[in-house]
């Protein structure tokens, strides 16, 4: 092999092994298991924040514990459902390219831990009345640099998160 | 023996030396295509990781050491590239050793079958600047294989252990084993059963050495010297 050839060769895997570990590191995973219970007529909102910086697939699967009858989901769009069975949703997020700008953490009510290098938490807010608790969570459409998906749980549930984001 | 006898088995043993140098040396040669192929090897972890996560990603799965292929079931990522870098390091080592085995050295029986006179061609016909060259090559060679050698040994038992600390820690006492450790532990496996081969590869270092050093000496004595 001649040296000028093994030259380019070295320098373009080099390239390309720097690109392909470069997009895995890209790549976050989270998954968690939260429990929501009613306190007097307040429920529980849950919230997940995805950084811009990736593109997002995730999964909420809510099982509804019925000892105290239904269970009602409302989201910020205004959809309200009511189950009786395990529900399970999926959302996704676009990435924003180029991304940049977010450098602090931002956490909000739910007090998550978002970060460019932790790109995707969630977590969950208990006590929160059903009729005021979009105002209250309305700052979280608001931000630059993450994306959210909130809902709000009326009663007893068990509602486990997946998210999957990379590039 | 005779004097005459006795410089002929010196110059068979050197004959021997320098075939294994010579080895040694053909197998280097080889090191440009095994540096891209292990960049190759590692080009291929890249690709592999890439494609678990974007399945992972798509499926969306919650565990990163694995890929999902049904519901809560996961092939472990450990396992895909642990035969990996199998693959990959007995093809490294084919190519390595087919290098090696092709590497010929002078054939000078015809010669030493004549004695002295035999002898004295030998001297004379050699290439004795080629052969130090071919010497250094060998030596450097002999260090880069050694250190890949003991990497592919530390790795092996890295593996096995891991998979056995794994199995008596974590399902017996449901307790992770630290990688330091693990990997502390491979040392001294390695060290500790591959003390011969570390001093015979010692020796075979010290023995080029001397074998450079008496060379050089006998071929500037031959320079200075008509026949």
């Amino acid at each position: 092999m001649k040296p000028r050839i093994w030259k380019v060769m070295v320098l373009t895997l080099s390239l390309f092994i720097l690109f392909t570990f470069g997009i895995n590191e890209t790549f976050h995973y989270y998954g968690q298991s939260f429990y929501t219970a009613p306190s007097g007529a307040n429920g529980t909102v849950v919230v997940i924040g995805v950084g811009k910086n990736i593109e997002a697939n995730g999964r909420i699967i809510i099982n509804p514990v019925l000892a105290n009858g239904s269970e009602e989901i409302a989201f910020q769009n205004g959809t309200k459902l009511t189950i009786s069975s395990p529900l399970t949703l999926s959302f996704h997020f676009p990435a924003r390219i180029p991304s940049g700008g977010a450098s602090g953490t931002f956490g909000g009510a739910a007090n998550l831990s978002l970060t460019p290098n932790s790109p995707i938490d969630a977590g969950i807010v208990q006590n929160i009345p059903p009729d005021t608790w979009m105002n209250r969570f309305s700052s979280y459409g608001q931000s630059s640099y993450f994306n959210y998906y909130v809902f709000y749980v009326s009663s007893y549930a068990t509602v486990q998160v997946n998210v999957v984001g990379g590039l | 023996m005779t004097e005459e006898n006795r410089a002929v088995e010196i110059i068979r043993d050197l004959q021997k030396s320098l075939e294994t140098s010579y080895r040694y040396s053909s197998a280097g040669t080889k090191f440009p295509q095994v540096f891209l192929m292990i960049l190759y090897g590692i080009l291929g972890v890249g690709v592999i990781s890439l494609a678990a996560n974007y399945y992972n990603y798509v499926v969306v799965s919650a565990f990163p050491g694995g890929v999902e292929i049904a519901t809560g079931s996961y092939i472990n990522l450990d396992v895909i590239w642990t035969l990996y870098l199998a693959v990959v390091s007995i093809l490294v080592y084919r190519m390595l050793k087919k290098a090696f085995l092709e590497g010929k050295g002078a054939n000078w029986e015809e010669f030493l079958k004549e004695g002295a006179v035999g002898i004295l061609r030998i001297v004379e016909n050699t290439d004795w600047e080629d052969v130090l060259t071919i010497l250094r090559k060998a030596k450097v060679v002999f260090v880069v294989l050694s250190v890949l050698e003991f990497t592919v040994a530390l790795g092996l038992a890295y593996v096995i252990l891991f998979f056995v600390g794994d199995l008596l820690m974590g399902e017996i006492f449901s307790t992770p084993m630290s990688l330091y450790t693990i990997l502390g532990v491979s040392l001294t496996v390695i060290i500790g059963l591959g003390d011969k081969a570390i001093s015979r590869s010692y020796s075979e270092l010290w023995h080029m050495d001397s074998l450079v050093a008496e060379l050089r000496w006998f071929y500037l004595e031959f320079r200075g010297t008509q026949f």
